[in-house]
């Protein structure tokens, strides 16, 4: 019997732990709280890829918010190797010094393990 | 082994400082008029719509929306049944500052010739000691002269409004900021560095955006050109959720800047760095009329 009452007790006080970790946090909390690992919310995420401020994406019109970089259109014809890209957010200033796509990676915004996410999300455009 | 670990830290060294600087227009000039001259020449090429005095408006040039929006609120800022509390408060404000005397009888208006008309297009100037006085810092420096408290330069409410108010009494004037002594040009080469200076984690400078890709799209707004931008502040901007108005004088608005390009510690109000590149900045819109007070999203 008092095994039971201490099950719902724990039950209890796990739910009550799951409810709070459910609670919605500001965003600049996840980000720097723990990795974040969904492809769209990096992407997206004006604190992560952030991609959409500066690039179109021509088959989603309403995505569309920027010009500054180039669009992303036939994404796995123009970069058969991942490596390319990947290259290109972790750090383009290699090879275009003047470029202000940001270094994602070498300044540590993004991991290379968010940077593969990245490359496999936006190669569906 | 000494050597090449010098070496090593010297090629980072290096590494660091050779992606510091973006090349683009006017980056190469070596003098203040031919910076403009190149600056000029880039903006008539990307943007050729934009001429004259409508620089002023800044990124309205490129979106027919911004600048409804833009009209919508500035008709209601001179309208006397509509207008916004903020708006009437910060001007009334800045007046009361303005006027208030001084424990010596003196005010403001004694500080600057014409009563303070006209006084502002002038600025920011470089004093004796090689330093940038912008128009805020004469404002304080006025009042320490007759023994009064500086205000904070982060103090909207007041420092804010009184530099609305003063640059008001300035609306129409060009801006003729002088760059002709050994000590002004210093001081505008110091700002034009830290202009095309990468900052920040997504390591952008100034020039980035606002030469580089000024009349662009960024998060759906244009980026306005760096010509023109000095002519309209403080501005008045909305509160995204309330549609409050907040005045933001022009080195706030260099903060948020950093802050969007994550900056860790952006450069303080008044500090050498925001004084000097405020410097380097109002020379490039010179010939432009002020404008106090503006909106802008």
């Amino acid at each position: 019997m008092s095994k039971l009452v201490l099950a719902v007790l724990l039950g209890a006080i796990m739910t009550r732990a799951d409810a709070a970790t459910l609670a919605p946090t500001p965003v600049i909390t996840a980000v720097s709280d723990q990795v974040e690992t969904d492809s769209k919310v990096l992407f997206e995420n004006n604190n992560l890829g952030n991609c959409l401020a500066c690039h179109a994406v021509i088959k989603h019109p309403e995505m569309t918010a920027g010009n500054i970089g180039p669009p992303f259109i036939a994404m796995k014809a123009r970069f058969p190797d991942k490596a390319k890209l990947h290259a290109i957010i972790y750090d383009e200033q290699v090879n275009n010094p003047d470029t202000i796509m940001p270094p994602f990676g070498r300044n540590k915004v993004l991991t290379k393990e968010q940077i593969n996410a990245i490359v496999d999300y936006i190669l569906q455009f | 082994m000494k050597a090449l670990l010098f070496f090593v830290i010297l090629s980072f060294g290096v590494r660091a400082f050779a992606g510091e600087v973006v090349h683009t227009a006017g980056e190469a000039q070596t003098t203040a008029p031919a910076t403009l001259a190149a600056l000029k020449a880039h903006f008539q090429e990307t943007m050729p719509q934009v001429q004259g005095d409508a620089f002023v408006d800044g990124a309205l040039n490129f979106n027919k929306g911004a600048r409804e929006y833009n009209q919508f609120w500035e008709k209601r800022f001179k309208d006397d049944f509509d207008q916004p509390d903020e708006y009437r408060k910060a001007f009334a404000d800045g007046k009361a500052l303005w006027e208030k005397p001084f424990s010596d009888g003196k005010g403001f208006a004694d500080c600057f010739p014409e009563g303070g008309h006209g006084a502002a297009a002038g600025y920011p100037e470089v004093d004796g000691n090689g330093e940038v006085v912008t128009f805020e810092r004469a404002l304080n420096a006025c009042l320490e002269a007759h023994h009064e408290k500086p205000l904070a330069y982060d103090d909207m409410k007041t420092m804010g409004v009184l530099s609305l108010y003063a640059r008001q009494l300035s609306d129409g004037t060009r801006i003729h900021v002088k760059v002709s002594t050994k000590a002004e040009e210093a001081a505008f080469d110091r700002g034009k560095t830290l202009y095309y200076t990468r900052m920040g984690q997504l390591s952008m400078s100034c020039a980035s955006c606002h030469t580089q890709q000024a009349g662009r799209t960024l998060r759906s707004e244009e980026l306005s050109p760096v010509i023109g931008q000095v002519a309209h502040f403080p501005v008045f901007r909305p509160n995204r959720e309330t549609a409050t108005l907040s005045v933001v004088t022009l080195q706030v608005r260099y903060q948020g800047c950093q802050k969007n390009v994550k900056v860790a510690q952006p450069f303080a109000l008044n500090s050498t760095e925001l004084n000097d590149l405020e410097y380097f900045h109002t020379y490039l819109s010179n010939g432009l009329p002020l404008h106090s007070g503006a909106f802008r999203k």
